[in-house]
């Protein structure tokens, strides 16, 4: 019974033990390079950097791509969705990402007014990311036909870990992520976050500080995370 | 290498085309092949949805319905009576990645949206006898789930039923993540987790207003 797989596993891995990729895999990485490949050239994008990697089921329509800018590097994983719902009048990019930037599986993004991720902003699987929302002020007619809202903007600065299943929701007006900040799982942030912060819950909270006197992060009960209490 | 004009309209990718044609065909199959209960005109079903044959019987879908990749409907085996377990109004539209499994009835009325990734559940895993694995073929007996007309679930929303019915009312709105475990009135906006009631509609002032604030 154990013989037979051992032989066979032992065929395909090399001597140092190292067990190899299943050749099948190839298929799909593959499909990944030509499809980023086919991305590079023939998708208008404002600007598109080296080392470009969208999984072959990137949903990316190709009439936002000119207001897509993306930096060195950044990776679209498998099932990603990023949207631009009405095609702006200005010329200016619309979403932005910066190089390093790696969006996990089944993230999606959708920006109306403008969504920049800074360098080297990482995502869990199934975030979301949306400066705009559906209108529902109307409680006589369907929400489907209410359109969406005005919206604001979001910035997500530099090196920024943003969970799973997290939602970021923009009312009205700047949602910044301060830079280096944790955004913990399934966390709901609809407000600012300052820099160097844990954010947990539904609503978000910060629960922990990056305390720079100590060098070392500090529970969120202490009087510097009240004061920045995100809500 | 930016081809397009960047004021006028950029043409779709060739690719593009692809799941639609192939969203337009499996409707047809779906309408041709299954035995559904209802299926509207207008129904589009994307290959990648997870609908078993032998479950279609138990499902109805009204009319201009929206099902976007990766929906998964279920009914589990062994569900009592014979009624339709899933009802899909008119209109409706369900996200990316939901999942709708009933054993009794889950009902959504016209112009329901839901977000991506909402699970819908009118029961459970039984888990009260500690000697069986929670993974045993045993769910518990569960409820209703009635989604009035109107209603928005956001992105990540739980909707879990226990025993009896869950109702959530008329042009409500469920944000983003929230875990609903309870009936909600009409013209409510719930969040949180556990969902709780964070602004009603007032009638008088025709605004959306906390619920203290909500003229008597």
């Amino acid at each position: 019974m154990s013989s037979m797989p051992e032989t066979m596993s032992s065929a395909i891995s090399n001597p140092g033990g190292k067990t190899l990729e299943d050749p099948l895999a190839l298929i799909e990485r593959v499909a990944n390079k030509l499809r980023s490949l086919w991305m590079r050239w023939t998708y208008p994008f404002a600007s598109v950097g080296g080392k470009f990697c969208a999984h072959y089921t990137l949903d990316l329509r190709r009439s936002i791509a000119p207001y897509v800018k993306i930096g060195d590097e950044v990776l679209l994983d498998r099932d990603v969705w990023v949207n631009i719902p009405i095609i702006p009048d200005s010329p200016e990019p619309v979403i932005q990402f910066d190089d390093g930037v790696t969006v996990g599986r089944r993230c999606m993004i959708s920006a109306k007014n403008r969504i920049h991720f800074e360098r080297n902003v990482g995502f869990a699987p199934s975030v979301l990311v949306m400066d705009h929302n559906h209108a529902f002020e109307d409680a006589n007619v369907p929400i489907k036909y209410q359109g969406i809202t005005e919206g604001g903007t979001i910035r997500i600065e530099e090196g920024c870990w943003i969970g799973f299943g997290v939602a970021i929701v923009c009312g009205k007006g700047e949602l910044v992520i301060g830079r280096n900040s944790v955004i913990g799982a399934n966390a709901v942030v609809s407000r600012s976050v300052p820099p160097n912060s844990i954010v947990t819950g539904n609503p978000a909270r910060v629960v922990k500080q990056f305390d720079p006197a100590k060098g070392e992060w500090v529970m969120g009960s202490s009087p510097i995370a009240r004061a920045t209490s995100v809500r | 290498m930016s081809t397009a004009q960047q004021n006028g309209a950029v043409a779709e990718g060739p690719f593009a085309s692809i799941s639609r044609v192939g969203a337009k065909l499996n409707s047809l199959w779906l309408r041709h092949t299954y035995p559904f209960a209802e299926f509207g005109h207008g129904v589009s079903v994307h290959p990648s949805c997870e609908i078993r044959r032998s479950i279609s019987p138990e499902i109805r879908l009204g009319n201009d319905i929206y099902l976007a990749p990766g929906v998964w409907i279920d009914v589990p085996s062994g569900s009592p009576g014979p009624e339709p377990k899933v009802v899909i109004g008119s209109g409706c539209a369900i996200g990316r990645r939901c999942t709708i499994s009933a054993r009794n009835q889950i009902v959504l009325e016209e112009d329901v949206l839901l977000g991506p990734s909402v699970l819908i559940m009118d029961h459970n895993h039984e888990f009260s006898d500690i000697e069986k694995p929670i993974h045993a073929p045993c769910d518990t007996s569960g409820g209703r789930v009635l989604i009035e007309r109107n209603c928005w679930l956001g992105i990540g929303a739980v909707v879990a039923g226990g025993a009896g019915d869950l109702k959530i009312g008329r042009n409500s709105v469920v944000g983003a993540n929230a875990v609903v475990t309870q009936s909600f009135p009409p013209f409510s906006v719930v969040a949180g987790n556990p969902a709780k009631l964070v602004k009603t509609y007032d009638q008088q002032s025709g605004k959306w207003v906390r619920p203290n604030e909500q003229h008597a």
